[in-house]
């Protein structure tokens, strides 16, 4: 196995986390879109309270437009996978051409959603695209601290999406616990400190959920 | 037979999912772009590319003994064969450089020499590149897709498989290599060859860097682990001009560079490909002197032609400008500021006044060309074939021994008036297929 | 002949601390056909790693990188040295100094100052370079902070004004414009202040020193720290760190006969 750099190591952990951002919120995106055809116009307004994000939005017309494609809306699905792939194109000596073109194709089919007059048919692909992805990772890559760092950042990412939802504790706990072999294999320097306060809140009775968070935040912090 | 070219649109997909693109600056942004593909391929002919082989092996070869010797002893100026004012005008010149002996007598390692070939089919040399030379990466990624989009071309024809590059590549690093890791020191993301820099690096396991990476202790250059390992670096092929090399050596603005790398090469303590200081062998004053330097230095006549060349700066060679002044091509040698690249019959009556007193007044500062025929190869536009302007760079390798690499990177101008065949001028690139019979 | 001791100090302040501060300092006297070494010793803090090179004109540097966070940087040399010898020569390749560079290339000032002159004064070699000297010195006034290392003759000439830099690049520029040899020299003289630049020209097989800025010959008054085509192959130090600091630089240097 190479050494890695600092830098990349840094390129590898968003990578993991920027392309979990976009695959979590992307599933909600969808689950939205479908509701608000015809159950609830309106509920873009609690999807920008659940994901924590700002509602710049005048519509629902305008929400499933700029926050899905739009590249000037920090938030937005799109704003995210083309953060993935600026920490993925500086990666491709590591991650190998291969694995970066599924990064490239969810790009590409993103772009394609944003015209097609079947989005959610165009945003499977990029779905598809993102699972292939991870199963690429797990095929191709050979560096166990390569492959550890970004699914590390991908169980981090989860973790924090989660938390910020509010989901079902069991859900939660399942997804922390998902994440800690991850941290391992990094081998990145863990803030342990945080790490055991991140543990206290999540296993208490009653979740901790804003305590969770700030924990999670400072868990590379060394 | 299977045509390949009805495959081109598949071909370009596949491109285009595994990011095969340049960047390019438009109105300050960056922007990546797709580096256009045709499908009708080059074909050089196994008879044609080994006259082309022994030819381009002979050239680098010279002009690898001309850089080790224009930073030494000299001796070609010395003899009287090189004007010393051509040598030291050239802005590739280094004096940095004086007295500075490549490891193993390997200046240019990666060489890129552009040739045309003409009406009458002889090949020309259009120019030499040998600091740092791009484009393998295109027709080499290329080649693997063209044989899944079109199997069976490739089991009809014999065209040599060209996809043993990086192993070349390799080879030419572990060659000079010091003693530690080989890396590839790109300028970063926002260049227009990251495509390149990042493939090459995936493909010879050489460690992708960017300056702020390496770092220089007590005159051996490293890279910092994760976990504040240290790495050693033996050999660094890098894709950073020589002035942004090194602030400590050349440019100091220079924020890309690393300090004291140079001195670390001069030491012996790293192999820096190419090395520093190659620019004074590919500049347009020095080409004309090319084959006196197969001459000289290999006492064999040179093989490969150039394009005939005139240097206002002798007297019978300025005689044959100011004659024949309509019929060539003036290149202006001082790099920037310069007239560029000037066809005499183009120029209004004070413009072309203006010019020969200029060339009258720093003869040295010019070059002219007879204004060469050259083929046009075809190219599909719109489901037609239409021909247009196109040149080959091929690769030569120097390591242990001169390898040419069997392919090259065929490019073409898209416009059909023109004769700028740079990917930034919106030209696109085929692959060139030497034939093993 | 005379016996010169020489101390050059060097003090960086930073507003706020930097790190891996890489630095390059031409401050090494060498042996030339006009002065001898004969001691040397050079310092600098904080701890750094140092090593020493020489770069192709032949000029000693020595170089290193002080990686822990500091907000002073301080370099001192000192040593002494014989001047004023007529030696052999060391650097016989006066066709490099006549082509000109990006900061010497002659400009319409300069070439409108060029044909003002009289082409035959001086004939060819250091008379004509003397002439060529007291020339300049009529149009340029001696004005410090106005131009900086990247200036060019030209712009010097533009605005009629520089410091002993300025005044040098001018020299060349108009000595190759006659195709006469001249290089560019960084070096200290006597007395208490900076670093000087002068030029030296070739004639009759060697080189000589004028000084423009005073408008004489340089004598064993003059030590030479390095010499190139121009300003920017002569840059006494350089340095690049990590961290967003203003530097405040300060050097002294003191020149006294022993």
């Amino acid at each position: 196995m190479g050494v890695i750099t600092v830098d990349k190591a840094d390129h590898l952990y968003w990578l993991g986390r920027y392309s979990e951002r976009v695959y979590t919120t992307l599933k909600l995106y969808c689950d939205g879109y479908d509701s608000m055809l015809d159950a609830d116009e309106d509920f873009y307004k609690k999807l920008c309270v659940m994901l924590d994000i700002p509602n710049i939005y005048t519509s629902r017309d305008d929400f499933l437009q700029r926050y899905g494609y739009d590249r000037q809306d920090y938030n937005s699905i799109i704003s995210n996978l083309t953060r993935a792939y600026d920490n993925a194109i500086v990666m491709r000596d590591e991650i190998g051409t291969e694995t970066l073109g599924y990064i490239q194709m969810a790009v590409y089919s993103m772009d394609a959603a944003s015209v097609s007059s079947a989005p959610m048919i165009q945003l499977q692909k990029v779905v598809d695209h993102l699972l292939a992805f991870w199963g690429c990772v797990d095929d191709q890559i050979d560096g166990y601290c390569i492959r550890g760092i970004m699914k590390f950042g991908k169980r981090v990412e989860r973790l924090d999406l989660y938390l910020r939802f509010h989901m079902d504790p069991n859900e939660v706990r399942r997804t922390y616990r998902r994440m800690l072999p991850r941290a391992r294999e990094s081998q990145l320097p863990i803030n342990q400190t945080a790490m055991d306060a991140l543990k206290r809140y999540i296993e208490a009775p009653e979740m901790d959920y804003e305590g969770a968070l700030s924990a999670l935040l400072e868990i590379l912090n060394v | 037979m299977h045509d390949i070219c009805k495959e081109a649109d598949a071909i370009n997909e596949q491109l285009a999912r595994y990011g095969v693109k340049f960047g390019i600056y438009k109105n300050g942004e960056f922007r990546e772009q797709l580096f256009p593909f045709d499908a009708i391929p080059r074909i050089i002919d196994a008879e044609e590319f080994e006259y082309l082989e022994k030819g381009l092996k002979q050239r680098v070869t010279a002009l690898n003994c001309f850089l080790q010797d224009i930073y030494t002893d000299k001796k070609i100026v010395k003899d009287g064969v090189i004007p010393p004012e051509f040598v030291y005008a050239s802005s590739g010149y280094l004096p940095q450089c004086e007295g500075v002996r490549a490891p193993k007598g390997v200046a240019s390692h990666i060489s890129g020499i552009d040739l045309v070939q003409a009406k009458d089919g002889t090949w020309y040399i259009l120019e030499d590149n040998l600091r740092v030379p791009s484009g393998a990466s295109y027709p080499l990624i290329a080649r693997g897709l063209c044989r899944r989009a079109s199997p069976e071309t490739f089991r009809e024809r014999k065209i040599v498989d060209n996809r043993d590059y990086a192993q070349l590549l390799r080879r030419t690093m572990d060659h000079v290599n010091a003693g530690g890791d080989n890396v590839i020191l790109t300028p970063g993301r926002y260049n227009a060859a990251f495509f390149e820099h990042s493939y090459l690096a995936e493909l010879t396991g050489s460690v992708l860097v960017t300056g702020s990476d390496l770092f220089v202790e007590d005159d051996i250059l490293y890279y910092n682990g994760m976990g504040g390992e240290k790495r050693r670096v033996g050999a660094v092929y890098r894709r950073i001009s020589d002035e942004y090399l090194d602030p400590m050596n050349f440019l100091p603005e220079s924020v890309i560079g690393v300090p004291h790398i140079f001195d670390v090469f001069k030491k012996g303590n790293v192999a820096i490909i190419n090395a520093p200081g190659n620019g004074v062998a590919d500049d347009k004053g020095i080409y004309y002197f090319v084959p006196k330097m197969v001459q000289y230095y290999l006492g064999e006549e040179c093989i490969t032609h150039n394009a005939p060349t005139y240097l206002p700066y002798y007297p019978e060679d300025m005689k044959y400008v100011l004659d024949k002044f309509d019929e060539i091509v003036i290149k202006d040698v001082a790099e920037a500021g310069g007239y560029g690249v000037v066809f005499g019959n183009k120029l209004t009556k004070a413009e072309k006044e203006n010019l020969i007193a200029l060339i009258k007044a720093e003869p040295r500062r010019f070059i002219a060309q007879d204004v060469i025929d050259f083929i046009d190869i075809d190219i599909m536009e719109n489901g037609e074939r239409v021909p247009r302007k196109a040149d080959l760079r091929a690769f030569v390798l120097t390591g242990e021994d001169v390898t040419v690499w069997k392919s090259g990177l065929t490019r073409f101008s898209r416009n059909p008036d023109s004769f700028i065949v740079n990917s930034s001028q919106g030209g696109g690139f085929k692959d060139t297929w030497v034939l093993s019979r | 002949m005379s016996e010169l001791a020489f101390e050059y100090r060097m003090h960086s302040d930073f507003e706020r601390p930097i790190y891996n501060h890489a630095f390059r300092l031409m401050l090494l006297p060498p042996d030339t056909g006009r002065q001898k070494v004969l001691s040397l010793e050079a310092e600098v803090a904080p701890k750094s790693w140092m090593s020493q090179g020489r770069d192709g004109f032949g000029n000693r540097y020595f170089y290193g990188t002080a990686v822990e966070g500091h907000s002073t940087f301080t370099a001192r040399v000192r040593g002494r040295v014989q001047t004023g010898l007529e030696g052999p020569e060391d650097d016989a390749e006066p066709i490099l100094y006549t082509i000109p560079t990006p900061t010497t290339a002659p400009g319409p000032c300069a070439i409108s100052l060029y044909h003002s002159l009289d082409s035959s004064n001086g004939g060819g070699g250091l008379a004509r370079a003397e002439y060529l000297m007291a020339a300049l010195r009529q149009v340029l006034l001696y004005m410090p902070g106005v131009t900086d290392t990247t200036s060019s003759s030209e712009a010097a000439l533009q605005q009629k004004c520089g410091v002993c830099q300025d005044f040098t690049q001018v020299l060349l520029t108009l000595c190759r414009m006659d195709g006469i040899p001249a290089r560019y020299v960084a070096g200290m003289v006597i007395g208490e202040g900076t670093t000087h630049a002068w030029a030296e020209i070739w004639s009759d097989g060697t080189w000589h020193g004028l000084d423009p800025t005073w408008g004489r010959r340089v004598n064993g008054d003059y030590i030479e720290l390095c010499h190139g085509r121009d300003c920017r192959d002569c840059l006494l130090n350089r340095g690049v760190y990590a961290g967003p600091a203003i530097e405040n630089q300060m050097i002294t240097v003191s020149v006294k006969n022993v």
